[in-house]
This record gives C-alpha cells, structure tokens and sequence, in this order.
C-alpha cells in the first residue's frame, strides 16, 4: 500500500508533454544526393566528345541546382506550416 | 493530488465532486438549521464540520477539474491543428515532388536536343580542332570533386 501510495505521488512529478509533434516528412526525390560530375574519356582527341561530356555535366547542374531550390522551397513551406500551428 | 484526476473517467470523476458539493450543501444547512431536530440535533456541530470539509474538497476537486477540462480541450484543439498541418505538410510535399519531375523531364528534353545537335555537327565540331591529350586530363581533374 505504501509503495503503491509512492508510486503514485511520483507520478506526479511526471511532465509528460501531452502534445507531441512530428517532424515533416522530406520527398524522397530531394534526399538524393548530386552525382559526381561525368570525366572525359582518356585518350580521345574528338572536341564533339568533350562537348557532349561538358553537356551532360551541365544538365546534371541543372538538376542539382533545381533539387537545391526545392530544398529551400521546401524549408519555406515546411516553416510557414509549422509556424502557423500556435 | 491533482494528477489522480488523470486516472478516473470524467463522468465519474464529475459525478464524485457533485455528490461532494451537493452533499456538503445540505450538511451544512443541516448543521445550521438541524439543531431542533432530536437526532441531528446531538451530531449538528460534527455534522456541520465534515459537511464543510466535505464541501471544500468538492470545491477544490471542481476548480482542479475546471483547469483539467481546459487543459484537455486545449490540448485536443492542438491535435487538431497539428493533424491539419501535417495534411499541409504532405500537400506541399506532393507539390515539390510534382515540381521537381517537371523541372527534371524539361531538363532531360533539353538536353536530348542539344546532344542532337551536337550530334548532328559533330563533323563541323571536330574538323578544326583536334585535341591535345592534356586538355583532357585536365577537365577531368576540374570535374573531379576536391
């Protein structure tokens, strides 16, 4: 009974935090990294195969750098929801 | 002792501190009003203290409820919110996502003209120019990450 008494007095002094929030689930297409940039064959003396290497090096810039702005897009969006729950 | 309100179910909880009040109320006025009465009379003064103490308790029960109530219902209005922003949440997802694979097909449909292009010069590119081993070796060592 005592023990019981205790237990239920230290209870009490729990603070359990009634409410609890998840943290917003990221798109799986932003959680893929930028691949490293394509080399150039060795050996070839062709400037058309540079230029489609380069070419594909861009484009995949490109990606990277969209993924980049959707991050912050995502940050943006992802705060102002947060921020609106008070 | 507040917290053992946690552990009861409302109505009966509600229930216990009414009874507590409402069975203070009429001790009390017993008490007071019961000292002709033969048999209450002889307990009116017992009656009348454990009627008070009982009537604080149901008073104290009754405000400590009041501020559990409030405490719940906020904290089920916070549920509420928070589900509404996690729907958001998801929504705005589905529209990066939406975004990003548009952004990616208009980037994968640029470069398939461009590469057409250079394919369709390729004869033109490399006439002129031909390239020194060097230079390749080179831009590999600028692509690659320091």
């Amino acid at each position: 009974m005592k023990k019981l008494l205790i237990l239920l007095l230290l209870a009490g002094c729990s603070t359990t935090v009634p409410v609890a929030r998840k943290f917003p689930e990221v798109p799986d297409v932003l959680m893929v990294s930028c691949p490293p940039l394509t080399q150039i064959k060795e050996g070839t003396t062709k400037l058309s195969e540079v230029v489609t290497v380069v070419t594909d090096n861009y484009f995949e810039y490109h990606k990277c750098s969209d993924k980049n702005d959707l991050w912050m897009e995502w940050f943006k969006a992802q705060k102002e929801i947060f921020d609106s729950v008070k | 002792m507040m917290f053992l309100l946690h552990l009861l179910p409302d109505a009966f909880l509600i229930w216990i501190i009414n009874l507590l009040l409402v069975g203070g109320l009429i001790g009390i006025v017993v008490g007071f009003f019961g000292s002709k009465i033969p048999f209450v009379g002889t307990y009116a003064r017992m009656i009348q203290i454990a009627s008070i103490i009982l009537f604080c308790i149901g008073l104290y029960w009754k405000g400590g409820y009041s501020v559990e109530a409030d405490w719940r219902e906020r904290v089920a209005e916070m549920e509420a919110k928070i589900k509404i922003a996690e729907e958001k949440s998801k929504e705005a997802n589905v529209v990066i996502e939406t975004k990003y694979k548009d952004r990616v097909k208009k980037i994968t449909e640029t470069k398939e003209i461009i590469v057409e292009k250079i394919k369709i010069n390729e004869k033109i590119i490399d006439a002129k120019c031909e390239l020194d081993p060097v230079v390749i070796s080179i831009l590999n060592e600028a692509a690659k990450k320091p």
